[in-house]
């Protein structure tokens, strides 16, 4: 809906000849809070979480490390571990993987101040069918193939997608769209959508993850995504990501079920 | 004591008494124009030596005046029009028409020779501005799309919604919170291509009027403003064809009498053609796809004997947006009305009106076997009878009914077999929205005049399915069904409208008004233009209607023999139940959609001021406009007041029109405000990789501050053929943003392309240097 929109205003914009400058504007400057990132998934542990601070906006470093946390992520069967900083807001799990059906409970105490979180796993929904189709060049975007990847959404419950792209084995950056989707509209249908512009060539391998995940997951994607491609400009009234986190930190916890379909452009 | 209460009723009784002493009778009758038979809106009629004795002509033309009986002579006085006098000996009610020449190019026409015209002192109605379609044709604009909506922008009091925008605020409120009515019906969306032009072509339009304040009690349903505009009925004399060649569309209008002078219509159209250069593409993509927008409005009128005169209006305009075979959406506004006047004796007159009402927009997506389809919309029958009575000079009353019922089709989503969507349609809801009025425009003396009224409204939620219950946190916490018509709930609002003027001399005169306003239906937006998915729906169990109370006073001022007009005009504003939105919220296609909103409230004040040349070779205005607008609400800005989006201090047009001779006219528009107040980042951070603004506070920052100048030029070529007596045309050049200011449209926030770690703000801005011609031409 949101990209028919962006679509529209973009040919008005090419049509009218749209002009665009960086410009100088005089912004406030913001106390630093915590940003807190952990996707945690049902394979491949260990996972990493990673501890940073906000800067002001035209502060021109990287964003700031946050060291010495104490994290424990515990489940609703009373498993706790604690994780591991392996070097400067980088922490690491031991073992735990997210499993179907529990919830898990993220705490993060820092400089006195503690942070929490809570993520419930849904089931993982397999994707049965991926492929690959032709796009001809348009509007100035590069040729190539665009993959799309199917499943059938169980009817029985309410469910929340986010697909990612690997192509030869790397994450694809998709600057700021997250293909998300959820079964508001479509409840027990056979979904697929075309991931796009993500753009392979012949021969390349590429892999689609599905990630179920539960709602404060996909609302916070979905206002995240919001925000993300141009600081919100397009929205009458931009504002933060909903809050995953209790102790007014910034950033997810998201735990999630995986499902994996690849195939090799040909 | 005593004495002064006695003294009071005396006085009240020489008012009173006056009229009835003397031998009265009643003069009525229609005002037209002298080419067209064109009934004419607003034109005053006086009694030479005494301006007191008066009466304007209704939306219909009609007009009564009770008078004393013998020698009088009566003038009809339009702006663009030539004095009307005519003499009578009244001996008995008479009826009497008013025929007007317009004034030509011709410039000795316009000799300043009446100096009581200065109704804008002596009238109490505050804030209200009629427009004069003859300025609307030569004030340039965008792509030299002559437009009503651009042009009451330029006033004070009113402002633009954005770059090339034709949606608009009216004294802080929002562009939902105008009444836009065609012919009396509303128009839902204003507005075609994302805005940049409106709806109405305005070579169909008669009569505009805008009321900002002291809105009169027959309007009613929003806070802000109300936007009357009237179409034309059509030539009953001869016919006439009226057209124009412009850069992005063209238009053409034909008029003429069914039976002369008895009836007439007209037919008027407008299309753009952007989408046809497409076509010329060689790629197949671009050539299959489509841009375009079009308009249609016809009428038809036709009296029956003296005393009847039935009208059907109706308006057709749609957008269409399509890209190759893929994806379509269209979207558009449809309306009818059908009126009867009825003239019940001289003094009683009554109009009839069934109106219908519609706004929609589809949107279809085909890939391959794969459909999809999304259509939403709102529906009015509306049923209006009015009574204007004009018992004796200087009292009017208009009482009447009015009945509205409303469909909204929250939305539908139709998709094929193979599709990833379930076909679903939201419950439609139903609503009744009625009101009764009073009121009366009384003159009470010669410089006291006062108008006041009150309007009863009053909805009821109509049953239809589910109806939800939210906690505070947005969370369904009941959920009951109703069977269709049913009643869920009922709201109602006493509205009480006042105004008066009081005239300190021949040049001076001070205002006051107050007004209560009631808004049962409500606008979902949440972009910073206006778009055609944006949904309208109604007061419900959660969302409670809007209320706004209005104060205003102003001191009027005419100079230089009534050569110049000047005014100022102080308002208060304060407004409840307002709406904004959850963090995130999902407004289209959300069976949930209510519990997304969040409910506040707001205040707008300010200063409005005007100094205007109505004759001469140079005409036009200078405003400037001082104003506050806020707004409160629990979850923004830890509840405390903060500038709403069209927040903007200060605002100033000045708009010019030149003569010279016979055949050049040049105009010249410069605007200049305020930034809008805007939300942006004070922080950021990163989320997997990604740069992530980080914001503080609601509209906390300002765009920067906005101007331009407009430049326009007419032609009047000299008529070149003796056989072709009635043709005449127009050249009209115009260039918009003349010095080509970069006017933020947007600001971007986001990573440098060539430094991940460098962020930067990136303004958009869209129109500089526009140039058009238009040739227009009319025979």
């Amino acid at each position: 809906m949101k990209r028919v929109l962006i679509f529209s205003l973009l040919t008005i914009s090419v049509i009218f000849s749209a002009c665009q400058k960086v410009i100088d504007v005089d912004l406030n400057s913001a106390d630093p809070k915590l940003v807190i990132e952990f996707l945690l998934g049902d394979s491949m542990a260990p996972y990493t979480l990673k501890l940073t601070r906000t800067v002001d906006y035209f502060d021109g470093g990287v964003v700031p490390q946050v060291s010495g946390a104490v994290i424990t992520l515990t489940d609703d069967l009373g498993n706790s571990e604690q994780l591991t900083e392996v070097q400067p807001g980088r922490y690491i799990t031991g073992f735990t993987q997210a499993v179907a059906g529990r919830t898990y409970f993220l705490n993060v105490t820092v400089d006195g101040e503690t942070y929490s979180a809570t993520s419930r796993t849904p089931s993982e929904v397999p994707l049965d069918t991926i492929y690959g189709e032709y796009v001809p060049p348009f509007f100035g975007n590069v040729a190539g193939y665009v993959t799309t990847a199917g499943f059938t959404d169980p009817a029985a419950e309410v469910n929340y997608y986010r697909q990612r792209v690997y192509i030869n084995g790397e994450l694809q950056d998709t600057a700021g769209i997250f293909y998300l989707v959820d079964d508001r509209l479509s409840n027990g249908r056979y979904l697929q959508f075309p991931l796009f512009p993500i753009f392979a060539e012949l021969n390349d391998t590429v892999e689609v993850e599905m990630w179920s995940i539960d709602k404060p997951a996909y609302d916070y994607y979905t206002t995240l995504e919001d925000i993300a491609t141009d600081g919100g400009a397009a929205s009458a009234s931009p504002g933060n990501p909903v809050t995953m986190m209790s102790g007014g930190a910034l950033g997810y916890f998201i735990t999630g079920s995986v499902s994996r379909a690849r195939y090799v452009v040909q | 004591m005593y004495l002064s209460i006695k003294r009071l009723f005396t006085g009240v009784f020489c008012v009173l008494g006056f009229a009835a002493q003397a031998q009265n009778s009643t003069v009525s009758g229609e005002v037209r124009d002298a080419s067209t038979g064109e009934s004419l809106i607003g034109v005053v009629i006086t009694m030479a030596g005494k301006p007191s004795m008066g009466a304007t002509s209704n939306a219909y033309g009609f007009y009564s005046l009770t008078l004393p009986q013998g020698q009088v002579t009566l003038v009809a006085r339009f702006i663009g029009y030539e004095n009307d006098t005519q003499r009578l000996n009244l001996t008995s009610n008479q009826k009497l028409n008013f025929n007007l020449k317009p004034i030509g190019k011709d410039l000795k026409a316009v000799e300043i020779t009446d100096t009581k015209e200065n109704d804008n002192l002596t009238k109490p109605q505050m804030g209200t501005t009629k427009l004069d379609m003859k300025e609307i044709s030569v004030i340039p604009v965008l792509l030299g799309e002559k437009d009503i909506l651009k042009t009451i922008q330029l006033l004070p009091g009113v402002k633009a919604a954005g770059e090339g925008n034709s949606g608009f605020y009216v004294r802080g409120g929002g562009a939902d919170q105008n009444l836009i009515l065609l012919d009396e019906a509303t128009v839902y969306n204003a507005s075609h291509l994302l805005g940049f032009f409106s709806t109405f072509n305005s070579d169909a339009i008669k009569d505009v009027t805008l009321y900002k304040g002291g809105m009169p009690a027959e309007y009613g349903g929003r806070l802000a403003s109300v936007l009357d505009v009237r179409m034309r009925d059509g030539n009953d004399k001869q016919f006439g064809v009226e057209g124009g060649i412009g850069a992005i569309s063209s238009r053409l209008t034909i008029d003429g009498p069914i039976v002369k002078e008895k009836g007439s219509f007209i037919i008027s159209g407008r299309r753009t053609y952007a989408d046809m250069f497409l076509k010329l593409s060689p790629d197949s993509t671009l050539n299959s796809s489509k841009l375009y927008f079009y308009d249609l409005n016809a009428k038809l009128n036709y009296r029956l004997g003296d005393k009847d005169r039935i009208f059907l209006s109706g308006y057709f305009g749609r957008d269409n947006f399509g890209f190759a075979e893929t994806f379509g959406f269209d979207w558009g506004n449809a309306t009818g009305t059908l009126r009867w006047n009825h003239i019940y004796n001289d003094k009683l007159f009554s109009n009839t009106s069934l109106i219908f009402s519609n706004y929609d927009y589809r949107i279809n997506l085909t890939a391959g076997e794969n459909t999809f389809g999304i259509s939403s919309g709102v529906k009015d029958w509306n049923f209006k009878q009015d009574f204007h009575y004009f018992p004796r000079n200087g009292i009017s009353i208009k009482t009447g009914v009015n009945v509205n019922y409303h469909t909204f089709l929250p939305g539908k989503v139709t998709a094929g077999e193979a599709s990833s969507f379930t076909p679903t349609e939201f419950d439609l809801q139903y609503a009744l929205e009625s009101a009764v009025y009073l009121q009366n425009d009384h003159q009470i003396n010669p410089r006291l005049a006062m108008s006041y009224g009150i309007r009863v409204s009053m909805f009821n939620i109509l049953g239809n399915g589910n109806v939800y219950r939210y906690d505070g946190e947005g969370n369904v916490t009941d959920t009951t069904n109703y069977n269709r018509g049913e009643i869920v709930e009922t709201y109602y609002g006493f509205e009480p409208r006042f105004s008066m003027s009081y005239l300190i001399n021949e040049k001076n005169s001070v205002k006051f008004s107050y007004n209560r306003s009631q808004q049962y239906i409500h606008l979902l937006s949440n972009s910073t233009t206006s778009t055609p998915t944006d949904l309208w729906i109604p007061s419900s169990v959660n969302v409670k209607p809007q209320t706004g109370d209005q104060i205003a006073g102003g001191w009027f001022h005419n100079f230089k023999e009534n050569m110049y007009e000047f005014s100022s005009e102080l308002y208060y504003k304060t407004l409840i139940n307002q709406i904004d939105y959850r963090n995130g919220a999902e407004l289209t296609l959300n069976e949930n959609v209510e519990g997304e909103l969040l409910s506040g409230k707001g205040r707008a004040y300010g200063a409005e001021f005007l100094i205007r040349k109505r004759k001469g070779k140079l005409t036009g205005w200078v405003g400037y406009t001082i104003s506050r607008t806020e707004r409160k609400f629990t979850q923004i800005n830890d509840n405390t007041w903060f500038p709403a989006r069209q927040d903007r201090l200060h605002d100033v047009s000045v708009v010019a029109i030149y003569q010279l001779g016979e055949k050049w006219t040049f105009s010249g528009a410069f605007v200049y405000y305020t930034g809008n107040a805007v939300t942006f980042p004070s922080g950021r951070y990163t989320v997997d990789g990604l740069t992530v603004p980080y914001f503080t506070e609601r509209n906390g920052y300002r765009m920067p501050d906005y101007h331009r100048l407009d430049f326009g030029a007419t032609y009047y070529p000299k008529k070149a053929n003796k056989r072709w007596k009635r043709y005449e045309s127009n050249w009209n050049f115009s260039v918009y943003n003349i010095y080509g200011r970069q006017n933020a449209f947007l600001i971007n926030f986001r990573e440098s392309a060539t430094n991940p770690d460098q962020t930067e703000a990136v303004q958009v801005s869209l129109f500089r240097w526009i140039p058009s011609v238009t040739y227009n031409f009319k025979f």
